[in-house]
């Protein structure tokens, strides 16, 4: 059964349709990649399904229960978790401290008694699940260094560890990889693919086919706000229209 | 990080001031730089969610009328009205925050000095109540203490001293366990991304309401002691000018310490006029100096100042001082 479904999703900015009745499914237990060239309307899909924008029409259900609309903290404690593009850090704060920042959700205490009679056994329980957490991301060893001085590879898995921190069903990552070499890329897929072993769906957006490609189970794509295929990487491939829309102009002459 | 230490230290030295140096004139000025403090430190409060607060006055107003109307008319006590008259202010500031926390930036800014500016203009506008521009006189004294064995009359600057002190003291431990706790940790998430805080399931504006809640809260303290210390109130007392010496305040003190930034930017705005009585109409420009320099030089603000200096002194200082220290 799928643990969300996009129905009909439309977006409109102005008299211009960033997204036009796209529709899909994200099953529970995999690893689905959303592919399409710059501009397709990757994000403001995600932008959609977090509750940052209001779609023109359509809904998404999460667990059959339609959550459009609804404000972005609540779907995150629905458990719908998301990364940002760009790189959107706590950047003033150690490694650790935005991974403490991320697990506001696993928190119980109220206002006076946090403020007065704070839990230690909670605290440090979190302490000791963020730890875990940078650890399963390879950045222990930075853990106390401001986000704002970390290198790049650095600051997009910390991304992934406060999305993490914030214990999500789904967790949706923009670009994970963009920016990174190679390796560092391949570093980062083997460590979605172990989050997703840990029993957590993900949705990955990327330009970039090439990297997901061999990782996804299975792949959406868009194209100027539509989408053109569906289906396991094998098929994606061979696929006329996303050839066409990624080589584009050579194949319509 | 101060020790505990210092703390102590720096509190009992000015819980001995009134016996050190018992003048007048210093006590009214340290009493006033408690009050600027304390009105600082809900700026520096409100700005650590990520917000500009630039109508703290508007607050300091609301406070300091509902107090002294409380007591003039209603016949309340003082020592009921003080706390009463803070959480109407706060309440006050929970509704307009409820209102301005949607907005952010420039936007921001632009509302909370106009929110601080109707409230002074109601008050010039409204006669019959609140006095219109002539303001209130003769606001009385705060009802004398008996304790067993003396009474503590409010004569003379002393016990004004100590009541604001206490107020002082009671922000700080307030916000010193709130910077602390798990919500001073949301504070500074939320002020540092919106979308990521939001994104790991905090609800931003709840908690952005809430810094502007509890700085109006303490606006309104400072307020209520401020009418009954001055013994009376003109809506001239709470203009723009007076948000912006808070907001000057802040950051020269400096804004990424909560609670030192807040009192050392609170001795400087009252200090600095003083010091330079003799040139009035320089005051302005001393202040935008200072600010220009420290947004420059030291983004810290004075509290920063130790954390700079320390690792630039040459190395037998700072050998002595550490020989020192283990000596004491």
């Amino acid at each position: 059964m799928a643990l969300l479904e996009v129905r009909r999703i439309t977006k409109y900015f102005g008299g211009l349709a960033a997204l036009k009745e796209v529709e899909f499914e994200v099953h529970k237990g995999e690893l689905l990649g959303i592919i399409g060239p710059n501009g397709a309307g990757k994000t403001t899909l995600y932008n959609i399904v977090t509750g940052f924008y209001k779609p023109t029409s359509g809904s998404i259900i999460f667990r059959g229960e339609n959550i459009v609309g609804q404000r972005m903290d609540r779907i995150t404690r629905k458990g719908i978790v998301r990364t940002w593009q760009t790189t959107v850090l706590f950047e003033n704060m150690s490694a650790l401290e935005n991974v403490i920042a991320g697990h506001h959700l696993s928190r119980k205490a109220g206002f006076w008694k946090s403020v007065f009679f704070p839990s230690r056994h909670e605290e440090k329980e979190i302490a000791k699940r963020s730890i875990d957490i940078l650890e399963f991301l390879g950045l222990v060893s930075v853990r106390n260094q401001l986000a704002r001085s970390l290198p790049h590879g650095y600051k997009r898995a910390l991304g992934v560890a406060i999305a993490l921190a914030a214990r999500p069903d789904i967790l949706l990552l923009d670009e994970p990889v963009t920016g990174m070499n190679p390796e560092e890329t391949a570093t980062m897929m083997k460590i979605l693919e172990r989050i997703r072993d840990r029993g957590v769906t993900l949705g990955i957006i990327e330009h970039d086919v090439r990297a997901v490609m061999s990782t996804c189970d299975r792949i959406v794509v868009l194209n100027f706000g539509q989408k053109i295929a569906e289906g396991v990487p094998q098929e994606i491939q061979r696929n006329k229209d996303v050839i066409q829309a990624y080589l584009g102009a050579e194949k319509r002459k | 990080m101060v020790g505990r230490v210092s703390i102590a230290l720096v509190v009992c030295f000015a819980l001995a001031i009134p016996w050190l140096m018992p003048d007048p004139y210093l006590l009214h000025v340290l009493i006033l730089t408690y009050i600027y403090s304390i009105l600082t430190l809900g700026f520096i409060l409100v700005w650590t969610a990520g917000r500009l607060h630039f109508g703290i006055a508007g607050f300091w107003a609301i406070g300091a009328y509902i107090c002294a109307l409380t007591v003039m008319r209603a016949g309340v006590s003082y020592w009921l009205s003080l706390p009463l008259a803070g959480i109407a202010t706060g309440i006050i500031g929970l509704g307009i925050g409820y209102i301005v926390c949607r907005t952010g930036g420039g936007t921001f800014i632009m509302l909370t000095w106009a929110f601080a500016e109707v409230i002074r203009l109601i008050i010039v506008t409204e006669t019959t109540v609140l006095g219109g521009s002539a303001g209130i006189m003769g606001v009385p004294k705060p009802n004398p203490i008996p304790l067993p064995g003396v009474t503590i009359q409010f004569i003379g600057k002393v016990p004004y001293y100590y009541l604001i002190l206490f107020l002082l003291l009671v922000a700080v431990f307030f916000l010193y366990r709130l910077y602390k706790s798990p919500i001073g940790l949301i504070l500074r998430s939320i002020g540092q991304s919106d979308h990521l805080s939001e994104s790991v399931g905090i609800y931003v504006l709840w908690y952005r309401v809430l810094a502007f809640t509890i700085a109006a809260f303490f606006a309104g303290l400072a307020g209520s002691f401020w009418a009954h210390y001055i013994g009376y109130l003109c809506p001239d007392h709470f203009t723009v000018m007076e948000s912006l010496y808070v907001e000057v305040a802040g950051i020269i003190g400096g804004l990424g310490n909560f609670i030192a930034g807040g009192i050392i930017g609170g001795f400087f705005i009252v200090v600095v006029p003083e010091v330079f009585r003799a040139f009035k109409q320089w005051v302005p420009v001393i202040y935008g100096v200072a600010l220009i320099t420290v947004i420059l030089f030291l983004r810290g603000g004075l509290a920063s100042l130790p954390g700079v200096i320390r690792p630039r002194l040459p190395k037998w200082v700072t050998e002595r001082v550490r020989k020192g220290n283990g000596a004491a």
